[in-house]
């Protein structure tokens, strides 16, 4: 059961693991939409006052896992020493990111919140609720990458941590500059 | 009585060097061969691995057919493979 949910990657991988994920991700931004909620980034979930087009929410979650694709496979193409495949580490991405439906369902709860002075002790609660969540999505996101290259230890989360940064960066500029254009 | 599964110990359970062959023995005449005689490569990884080459061999070596086999995903019984390897190069080095 523990394996099933922090190491399910040594069951399943490749493009069942991709399909999979990507149909938790279309669900994902259905509820997304519905709840308001913007994984507006590799590793972001917030709650918007205001509601967006549907593709919106879509397109958001799919950057999103395309920027880690992108960073996993570039970090992994300097740093791995055996060899690895892109569609492994992009089914196991995309499935790792299953809990984001968890938070979007938990987020129908949550009020938007954007003076930090009206945070209630109801957002606090919730935000708690997902703190774990959000941990469990991490704990995955790292399971995806060090199976999928064979990477393991103190240099590989070193070497993940930093593709996370560098994907929550490429993600929140690419969202940053596209998403003007496609709304205006 | 229960028997008693036996497996080969590899390293010397007083300072962890490899270990040799000194004696074959026949069970049908009762001859002994004495000598000293290096253990095969393969016979020197665990049991565990030894089982892993030999399901390797019996599946052709298509690692997508074992991990079907083994209910495990591809990249899981690949890194196993590579971890075998790496062991083997660890071998031929001593």
């Amino acid at each position: 059961m523990n394996t099933w949910l922090l190491r399910p990657f040594t069951y399943i991988a490749g493009s069942k693991a991709l399909l999979a994920g990507w149909i938790v991700m279309l669900i994902t931004s259905v509820v997304a939409y519905f709840s308001k909620t913007h994984f507006d980034g590799a590793i972001d979930a917030h709650v918007g006052a205001t509601l967006m087009p549907y593709f919106i929410y879509l397109l958001e979650a799919f950057i999103a896992w395309g920027s880690m694709v992108l960073a996993c496979y570039a970090a992994a193409a300097i740093f791995a020493r055996t060899s690895f495949r892109l569609i492994d580490i992009a089914g196991t991405l995309a499935l790792a990111r299953a809990p984001l439906l968890l938070i979007a369902l938990i987020n129908f709860a949550m009020p938007a919140t954007v003076d930090p002075t009206a945070i209630t002790p109801m957002v606090i609660v919730l935000a708690l609720i997902c703190l774990p969540i959000f941990i469990w999505m991490l704990v995955l996101m790292y399971q995806a990458f060090s199976v999928s290259v064979n990477l393991k230890g103190n240099k590989a989360v070193i070497i993940f941590i930093v593709a996370l940064l560098v994907a929550e960066v490429f993600s929140k500029a690419l969202m940053h500059f596209t998403f003007p254009l496609m709304t205006s | 009585m229960k028997q008693i599964k036996k497996t080969l110990p590899l390293s010397c359970p007083s300072c962890a060097s490899p270990l040799k062959v000194t004696s074959l023995a026949c069970e049908a005449c009762d001859t002994t061969v004495s000598g000293s005689f290096e253990l095969p490569l393969l016979a020197r990884l665990s049991a565990d691995d030894l089982q892993f080459v030999i399901d390797f061999v019996k599946s052709s070596g298509s690692l997508k057919l074992m991990a079907q086999q083994l209910g495990l995903s591809y990249p899981t019984v690949r890194n196993r493979l590579d971890d075998i390897i790496a062991s083997i190069e660890k071998i031929e080095k001593i």
